[in-house]
């Protein structure tokens, strides 16, 4: 009959498989609850970055406004003022002289100058971020495609979907700055014949879509483009997009126009007050 | 006798791989390594003095601890950042030292068992493991910890320092009391050192496994 163990040596074994269990139990725990502080850590690390980024990016907004603002009112006070002076000198001169032909060409030119202090007073409104604030984001997209409009050779539609609610003046500024951008890039690149906008004022989302009728281009290609080639048109309405927590769509295929569709959730009203894009 | 074999072969195999890789591995593994081999050649000494020529060897574990106390210091004075801990810990190097030497003039010399420098030694190893355990779970500077070889360093150097603290607390109670109990703690307190070797060998083959292909060479 095997003789069992003596006691001691049970003893030991008994309390060395203790230690070893509380050893293992150490080690699992410490692990784990490393583990779980690391992911915290990470999170927060990301979170910190995307209110870094969000951040930074609304400065330069900021900035890019202040400087179109200080451009505006040096349109309006200086050459608005010094092109009103000149008319008014092209007046006194068509007074005084009395040739035909060269009272003609004065009042051409002076026809000429008062278009000239026209386009000037519309760039001054389209740089002034005031105006959305005061006529809102719709009166200031007409009076974009006004001003489109007025060298005759692109037609421009304006489509309202819904009824239209305010934004807030802050993303109705970047709104503005996004369709200004998209504009901009259409009469630069595309050759478009016709630009429409489309407003979409819906329950839960207002939906922004700028659409032409130009070349086109390849979006991944022009995504892809290393920093030498690349403009910073694409990145910027991205960018700006998701400052509103939004999403901006760009598709387009060469030969068949462009269409960029901006996408923000939206807060609905309570109690009849406007709507709010969430923040 | 075969505790003995195993605990040497233990600490020769550690030695062999940390000195083997020596080149590729950082400062802090390298004084472990050192720390690695002088146990095991003090230890392979005082065999060979008791066991061959069977005269006392208790004087080797007198010096062997203030060496084994300095190369371990040295590898937390490496791996701690704070430069006011890493001043206390070459302080203590030289405390330690001085008062390990002064018991063993006086009140345990050389042919006695130095009971009192080994439980200072396990207090102050025990220390700084758990610092360093400590700030590596504060900071997270690691993305994994179980593929830190100092994680595993630092964690059987507290596990064995801490358990052969206590043990040593208790071995002159019950050697003087229950000798049965005693010759139970000194086994529990071998378990304890193989469990620290053990983590050793883990230690660099963590090391060697999470290193960089371009650092192996």
């Amino acid at each position: 009959m095997p003789s069992s163990p003596p006691p001691d040596v049970v003893l030991v074994i008994l309390v060395g498989t203790l230690l070893l269990l509380i050893l293992a139990g150490f080690i699992t725990s410490i692990i784990f609850l490393y583990k779980q502080r690391h992911k915290a850590q990470q999170q927060e690390m990301t979170r910190l970055q995307e209110v870094y980024q969000r951040e930074l990016l609304q400065s330069q907004i900021e900035i890019q406004n202040q400087t179109l603002l200080q451009i505006a009112q040096d349109l309006h006070d200086n050459i608005g003022q010094l092109l009103t002076v000149v008319t008014m000198r092209l007046n006194t001169l068509e007074d005084d002289v009395q040739e035909p032909d060269t009272q003609q060409a004065v009042q051409q030119t002076r026809d000429l100058v008062k278009t000239i202090i026209q386009e000037v007073r519309m760039l001054s409104k389209s740089l002034n971020q005031d105006v959305v604030g005061r006529f809102g984001l719709l009166p200031s997209l007409t009076h974009e495609l006004e001003r489109i409009e007025r060298s005759g050779k692109i037609k421009t539609t304006l489509l309202t979907q819904g009824e239209p609610y305010s934004l807030g003046e802050k993303t109705e500024i970047v709104l503005l700055r996004m369709a200004q951008e998209s504009l901009n890039n259409a009469l630069k690149h595309a050759r478009p014949r016709h630009l429409k906008l489309i407003t979409d004022y819906s329950h839960d989302a207002f939906a922004l879509t700028i659409a032409d009728d130009g070349r086109g281009f390849d979006v991944e290609e022009a995504k892809s483009r290393d920093l030498k080639q690349t403009g910073s048109g694409l990145y910027n309405l991205y960018n700006r997009s998701a400052l509103l927590k939004g999403t901006c769509t760009i598709t387009s295929q060469p030969g068949q126009g462009t269409q960029i569709e901006i996408r923000l959730p939206v807060n609905p009203p309570i109690n009849g007050s406007s709507f709010v894009a969430k923040p | 006798m075969w505790d003995t074999y195993l605990y040497m072969t233990l600490l020769g195999v550690g030695a062999g791989w940390y000195l083997v890789n020596y080149r590729i591995l950082t400062p802090p593994l390298r004084i472990l390594g050192s720390a690695i081999a002088i146990t095991w050649l003090g230890t392979g000494y005082s065999i060979y003095i008791g066991a061959v020529h069977h005269k006392p060897n208790i004087h080797v574990y007198h010096i062997l601890i203030i060496i084994q106390y300095v190369l371990y210091g040295l590898m937390f004075e490496k791996l701690i950042d704070q430069p006011f801990v890493k001043r206390i810990i070459r302080v203590s190097l030289v405390l330690f030292a001085l008062i390990s030497l002064s018991l063993s003039l006086t009140i345990q010399p050389w042919n006695q068992y130095n009971s009192y420098a080994t439980t200072l030694f396990n207090a102050l190893i025990a220390i700084w493991s758990s610092y360093y355990l400590w700030r590596m779970f504060v900071d997270i500077k690691v993305e994994a910890l179980e593929q830190e070889a100092s994680f595993w360093i630092s964690t059987g150097l507290l596990f064995s320092s801490l358990g052969s603290f206590f043990a040593q607390g208790l071995m002159n109670y019950l050697l003087a009391n229950t000798a049965n109990y005693a010759i139970m703690v000194y086994w529990i307190h071998e378990l304890m050192d193989f469990i620290l070797f053990v983590f050793f060998l883990l230690a660099i083959y963590i090391y060697l496994r999470y290193l960089p292909h371009t650092q192996r060479s």
